[in-house]
């Protein structure tokens, strides 16, 4: 019926829509299996999409089985970083978690344990990252932490010491008592 | 650190209703922005040395390990030979140290407001929609002095108020300690009132002391609202030994609730300290009847040694002073008392205990033979 100009057009198009078609169900079988590889190799383990509460976090901390985890030290201190050489590398890794999912082997302390949520609330989590010497917040390089736990960390602490939830020793100021007995009298 | 809400049942026509109350501390704050000015009385030497002494310094406490210096290492202790000569000079030197540590935040009213208008300028209206702060930062000068103004939109040049030249000073020459943007902890009732609560009174009033001027509003508000729940849980041995609790004793003293802090004091036996607050008391507003024998008697306390722990060797002299105090405390207790009752209970149960004492040390003396 069509002019051959319109039947090359019209094989042209049936071709495409062919191959559109097959590409169409090539890319549907694909999307399948990427949805039912990641539905079955997600490890529950390793998923971070589900935000812990504070609360949660606080009672986990006087709880049992933190005990049995951790005992009496914090809970960076059996932590061992890996790295080529004997001395590991001044900064530790971007981030443990990525696409809400933990995408390294041997995790930061905090991103291995869901239940240590760092908080200003948390003080009991907080505490165990300042120096109890020295009074100063502990540095990545020895506790392990990922970038990304650290500046959380530092927010939390800075927050805590600024609510009062976690005190610690003011520095001292010297007055000059002659700038006030001068206005008094 | 929520725990000022109180959950109660009622029972009513037998429903069951559960009504939660906040239970928020009803303590309100009282400034020095009256008339009178407790600056002179508080720098007095009299009432300064009053003051020091009823402290009490503890040198464990004055002492201890602070973590302030910002050093990421500690020192480690020295240890040296000395002679008495030299060990004496020692001891001063210690003495100094802890009389530094032990300075106490002054007690003054509260600030004039500034007004002054250097000139008004109704030509410049129109020149821009902001003001402009000028700041002199000449270095050396005084942080009180320092000459701040403002030029507002409708081109007036004033001296800026109090709030504008802190925050400038702040930013411009800051101090280690403070912040520009006011803690939370002291802006948020909840929280301050969760910080008392949990008896924290050193760090507030610490970090008051760096945050804010003696004589600023809030710097009074937070410090009479500290000092009125120490006085209401009687928690004083948390200041002694600080630099804060002769302002504390100040304060009560000026606002005439000094009875608790007395009755503490006879309670737990140190009758010379209450000799020295009634002097504070003497000083400050001269309404004791017996003010002779007192300013005869406080002179013999002040060069005594500070008294931590009840000794068991009394000597006489100790044992006549002591005897003196407690007149004077039974004049005090008759005439100027506001907790009569309580106060002569804890003085009887101190003469029991003081008299038990005075056997065991004249006992001790005759038995190695030093009557």
């Amino acid at each position: 019926m069509s002019h051959p100009a319109n039947f090359r057009s019209l094989l042209h198009r049936i071709a495409l829509s062919d191959i559109k078609a097959v590409s169409r169900y090539y890319c549907n079988k694909n999307d399948e299996n990427i949805d039912e590889e990641q539905k079955r190799t997600v490890d529950p383990s390793k998923d971070r999409t589900k935000i812990i509460p504070v609360e949660t976090s606080i009672r986990y901390l006087e709880s049992k089985a933190y005990g049995e985890t951790y005992g009496n030290n914090p809970v960076w201190k059996l932590y061992r970083r890996n790295h080529k050489g004997g001395i590991p590398p001044r900064k530790t890794r971007k981030s443990c978690v990525r696409g809400g999912i933990i995408t390294t082997g041997n995790p930061c302390p905090i991103c291995r344990d869901e239940y240590l949520v760092l908080d200003h609330r948390n003080t009991k989590l907080l505490q165990q990252f300042i120096s109890e010497y020295t009074g100063q917040i502990l540095e990545p390089f020895n506790t392990g932490l990922c970038q990304k736990k650290q500046k959380e960390l530092l927010i939390a602490i800075e927050r805590a010491w600024d609510q009062g939830y976690l005190t610690y020793d003011i520095p001292f100021r010297h007055y000059d008592y002659s700038l006030y007995i001068k206005s008094s009298n | 650190m929520h725990k000022n809400t109180r959950n109660v049942i009622i029972h009513y026509n037998n429903l069951q209703i559960l009504a939660i109350s906040s239970r928020k501390l009803s303590i309100v704050p009282s400034l020095y922005d009256g008339e009178q000015d407790p600056g002179p009385k508080f720098f007095c030497s009299g009432v300064q040395a009053l003051l020091k002494r009823l402290t009490r310094p503890d040198f464990a406490k004055v002492f201890r390990k602070r973590t302030n210096s910002n050093l990421p290492f500690l020192k480690t202790p020295k240890y040296k030979f000395l002679t008495n000569e030299e060990l004496d000079a020692e001891i001063s030197k210690a003495n100094k140290t802890a009389a530094w540590l032990l300075q106490m935040p002054p007690v003054v009213k509260v600030h004039d407001p500034i007004n002054e208008v250097f000139s008004k300028d109704p030509a410049l209206v129109g020149y821009d929609s902001s003001k402009y702060v000028f700041t002199d930062i000449t270095f050396g000068v005084p942080n009180e002095q320092r000459l701040i103004v403002e030029r507002d939109p409708d081109g007036t040049l004033q001296s800026c108020d109090h709030d504008t030249r802190k925050r400038l000073n702040q930013i411009y020459f800051p101090i280690q300690g403070r912040k520009v943007k006011e803690p939370t902890m002291f802006s948020d009732e909840e929280k301050f009132h969760g910080l008392l609560e949990e008896e924290k009174y050193e760090f507030i009033l610490d970090r008051a002391c760096i945050q804010y001027e003696p004589n600023e509003p809030t710097y009074q508000k937070v410090t009479s609202i500290t000092y009125q729940h120490v006085d209401l849980k009687t928690n004083f041995n948390m200041l002694r030994s600080t630099r804060h609790f002769g302002p504390m004793a100040f304060y009560l003293t000026w606002h005439q609730s000094m009875d608790n802090l007395m009755l503490e004091l006879l309670q737990t036996g140190f009758v010379r300290e209450t000799v020295l607050l009634m002097g504070l008391r003497q000083a400050i507003h001269e309404d004791i009847a017996f003010a002779d024998e007192l300013n005869e008697l406080v002179p013999q306390i002040l060069p005594t040694p500070v008294q931590l722990k009840k000794s068991e060797n009394l000597s006489e002299e100790d044992i006549n002073l002591d005897n003196k105090c407690i007149d004077c405390v039974v004049k005090y207790i008759t005439k100027n008392s506001a907790m009569k009752s309580q106060q002569e209970l804890a003085l009887q149960g101190f003469r029991e205990e003081y008299q038990q004492l005075v056997e065991l040390s004249r006992g001790l003396r005759k038995a190695h033979g030093n009557v």
